[in-house]
């Protein structure tokens, strides 16, 4: 079994090249283990060598993503490295992003595990959660650089399997923090058991641990404000199936992946040319006979001529939103608001069902 | 109540899944005169300065269920 | 009020001069069956195949699948208010015939083209992965093909394929009458240790109030926009609740699964041991506006409350994401009136496990048991036999959709395929988190 090569990423002040003081330390490299990282290949005995320890300062890093990260992924890929350390970084935000970026920068080379260590609310683990790459591990340690010994334990832990090859398994059995991945499993008792000796336990206040962890909700900025509405152009959209009647988009009932705009140029109602509306996820016979309630041209015009904006863009833009899968709606969401922007539209009514 | 998880940031609370923008119930002009709030509603958020997320109720009265 | 339900096990089914059941052989007459079905002049076409699990048999147009089940003893019948007069069910004996169901494949044209009360069906494999998946795959399925005549109404047509099915799972059900059966259980919720948690059953499930057949009926009255109602869990297995039998689709629910729903069977088995089972609520979902969902999450938690229940679990069908608000604000509303509250439920997911479980969820929602993801892909091989359709035609599953040629490989998920989610947690397949 041949020695797994390991690269170590740390910051300017696990390097021992100085503090806050020398946060803006661009990348640099140091042969072999530097700092905490010597405890670490004491605990990997043979079955792993830090071949490298690359370093790089907190600041620079923040201001230097794409260099730093292109930089230190070169390193480890010269030193033939197949497995990443990154940390511990404990509750240090800037230095657990860091750790957090460059794994995802290196899990991307080819055989190649990335093992990151900070505390469970380091904000670096969102990087981590939004990227659910499964052979990047994130090593929950300690809030400060007292936890040292025990995030280097349980680092050490999984990468002298990673050496071994070993199958690294769930969360809970391997003790890493999950990245929000969902994977097939059976379970030795069904559902409605399970579903019982957990509201038992609950019942009696004992421990029970949720299948499901809810998600955080993504945060998105708030655009700013119309200023002028009066000189504002307004375009319409809808997410419940209003399309060309005869479907010659070949839009699906559900689960869609396209978007399409059509011309409402001269209309002033919904009502006087035909459309379809094909969605199975609600009734559609009201708005097959009004799609005002999906596209609401009607109101819009009498709006636009009383000047309460300056004009209603002559196309709306649909999908059919039922079953949808949501990274799919992301990019469509992002490839219609490119087109509403070269098309100088300011602001969005988007009605969903 | 979805949207704002999904993190949509304006938004306004429509009348019925079926017909967001009207009811059904109402007649033609009163159900038309029903969207035009609607809008106008939608249009008032497109101008409002926000920090974060915020729901618009529109002031209308609809047949509920 | 006490239910003795007797099991005969089916293992071998074959076509014989009579219909008779005899240690575990259900020999039938299939000219006597086609002829009960024939009764009804709407079927212009009906014929009888026989499943097997193992079987490289595609059935195609699924709409529904029953287990045989007969009323001995004790009042009403199986199937009350559509085999039989509306009469309280739960009580007395009732004999099934296990390790077997009644599959039914319908075709006819539809004249209602789009949205959600439009007809759909599913695919069922006897063999390969979808066949491992759904209960389906692993019982003897005798299977009805039926045509209905043109011009039928979209009720015409789920009242003919649903009495077709029935009465032919009642016929094979009746050549029990009066054997002994090898095992039998016998149900209640009678008065028990008083210190046990006393525990509520809320089954949510999405009703179409606008459809012709609106999902679900309860006594064979669909029902509509009703608030809670406080059923007894007995009733399940003397099949008080039914379905639409035009909609077969794997988004939905069987007949079969009412009859055997398992966390219904696990809260009756654990009553007096574990726990106290109140009884259940049954809850129909989805309110179209917000006002909607709030008063009946309330109400639901409400009569839980009156019931006197410490805990609930709470289930719900169909991946729509609207119900799931429904469902959601009702475990908040138990929640927060003081009642544990568990929720077991499928999730989404994407097929590889990255997308996000629920569009929607509630902070008091952290009890939760997963039956798995909606989203999975099954890469099904070509079949040596098709039921249910021609070699060479073609099947349009749902409203919409393109076109299958079912005698190929298919590439089909979930909603697709009878049987493969698991609404009431009878299965063992789960997501684990990674």
């Amino acid at each position: 079994m041949s020695q797994l090569r390991v690269v170590h990423f740390v910051n300017q002040f696990f390097a021992g090249v100085g503090g806050e003081e020398k946060a803006d330390t661009p990348v640099g490299v140091i042969q072999g283990p530097v700092g905490a990282g010597k405890r670490l290949q004491e605990l990997l005995g043979n079955a792993a060598e830090i071949v490298v320890s690359v370093y790089c300062g907190d600041d620079y890093f923040a201001g230097h993503n794409a260099e730093a990260v292109e930089a230190i992924r070169n390193i480890a890929r010269d030193a033939d490295a197949t497995l990443l350390v990154a940390g511990p970084a404990f509750s240090s935000g800037r230095y657990g992003f860091s750790c957090a970026q460059v794994c995802h920068a290196l899990s991307a080379l080819p055989g190649m595990t990335c093992i990151a260590a900070m505390h469970p609310e380091n904000p670096g683990l969102e990087t981590y959660r939004q990227h659910k790459a499964e052979n990047v591990y994130a090593i929950p340690a300690a809030k400060s650089a007292g936890g040292m010994g025990d995030a280097l334990a349980r680092i050490a832990r999984i990468a002298l399997k990673i050496a071994g090859q070993e199958q690294i398994g769930s969360p809970a059995a391997e003790g890493y923090i999950p990245r929000g991945v969902r994977k097939d499993a059976w379970s030795g008792q069904d559902g409605a058991q399970r579903a019982v000796d957990m509201l038992l336990a609950k019942i009696a206040g004992k421990p029970f641990v949720t299948e499901i962890p809810l998600e955080d909700a993504e945060r998105v900025p708030v655009a700013p404000a119309i200023a002028a509405l009066a000189k504002a152009r307004i375009a319409l959209a809808t997410s419940s199936g209003v399309i060309v009647k005869g479907n010659p988009d070949n839009f699906k009932a559900h689960k869609n992946v396209q978007w399409r705009k059509y011309s409402i140029e001269n209309m002033d109602t919904m009502r006087k040319t035909d459309w379809d509306v094909l969605h199975s996820g609600f009734n559609n016979v009201f708005m097959k006979e009004n799609p005002n309630f999906g596209i609401p041209l009607d109101a819009s015009r009498q709006l636009e001529r009383e000047g309460v904006f300056a004009k209603l863009h002559p196309y709306f833009y649909t999908t059919s939103g039922c079953n949808a899968s949501v990274p799919v709606m992301k990019r469509l969401g992002q490839e219609i608001v490119a087109d509403m922007k070269a098309e100088k539209v300011d602001g969005v009514i988007m009605v969903s069902t | 109540m979805v949207a704002l998880q999904l993190g949509a940031t304006r938004v306004v609370t429509g009348t019925k899944i079926p017909n967001p923008c009207g009811d059904v119930n109402l007649p033609a002009e009163d159900d038309r005169q029903l969207r035009c709030e609607i809008v106008k509603c939608a249009l008032e958020a497109l101008q409002a300065n926000l920090e974060s997320a915020r729901t618009f109720v529109p002031k209308i009265n609809f047949t509920s269920g | 009020m006490k239910l003795e339900l007797a099991t005969f096990p089916v293992t071998k089914v074959q076509w014989g001069e009579r219909t008779v059941y005899r240690d575990g052989l259900l020999e039938i007459d299939k000219q006597e069956l086609l002829s009960l079905v024939r009764e009804d002049p709407k079927i212009v076409s009906a014929d009888f195949d026989i499943a097997l699990p193992g079987d490289e048999t595609r059935i195609v147009n699924v709409r529904d699948v029953v287990e045989p089940r007969i009323k001995i003893a004790g009042p009403g019948c199986v199937f009350p208010g559509i085999l039989g007069p509306v009469e309280s069910v739960g009580s007395g004996r009732t004999h099934r015939l296990g390790g077997m169901a009644v599959v039914v494949s319908a075709t006819y044209r539809p004249t209602i083209l789009s949205g959600t009360a439009a007809q759909n069906s599913s695919v069922l494999d006897m063999w390969g992965p979808l066949a491992e998946a759904t209960p389906f795959g692993s019982t003897i399925n005798v299977v009805l093909a039926i045509k209905l005549q043109d011009g039928v109404t979209e009720l015409e047509a789920h009242a003919a394929i649903q009495l077709a099915e029935f009465k032919i799972a009642r016929r094979l059900a009746e050549t029990t009458r009066e054997l002994t059966a090898p095992e039998a259980e016998v149900f209640g919720i009678g008065e028990v240790d008083p210190a046990l948690p006393r525990v509520v059953y809320i089954d949510s499930f999405l009703t179409n109030w606008h459809a012709p057949h609106s999902l679900v009926a309860y006594y064979g009255l669909p029902v509509r926009e009703s608030l809670p109602t406080y059923i007894h869990p007995n009733e399940y297995l003397d099949g008080a609740l039914t379905k639409d039998t035009r909609i077969g689709s794997g988004e939905y629910t069987y007949t079969w699964e009412w009859l055997n729903k398992g966390i219904v069977y696990r809260l009756l088995r654990e009553h007096g041991k574990r726990l106290n089972f109140l009884g259940v609520i049954l809850q129909r979902t989805r309110f179209e506006a917000e006002h909607g969902k709030q008063v009946t999450a309330m109400c639901a938690a409400q009569m839980a409350k009156l019931l006197r229940a410490e805990g609930a679990i709470v289930t719900r069908t169909v991946m729509s994401g609207a119900n799931l608000v429904d469902v959601m604000l009702t475990v908040q509303a138990c929640e927060k009136s003081g009642l544990k509250t568990v929720f077991l439920t499928p999730e989404w997911g994407g097929h590889d496990g990255t997308e996000p479980p629920f569009v929607f969820a509630v902070p008091e929602a952290d009890a939760i048991v997963s039956t798995g993801s909606t989203d999975r892909e099954y890469r099904l091989p070509a079949p040596k036999k098709l039921i249910g359709i021609k070699p060479g035609e073609r099947v349009q599953l749902y409203a919409g959709d393109r076109w299958l040629s079912p005698s190929e490989e298919l590439t089909l998920d979930d909603t697709c395929l009878a049987g493969t989610t698991d609404w009431w947690g009878g299965g063992k397949y789960t997501r684990v988190q990674y």
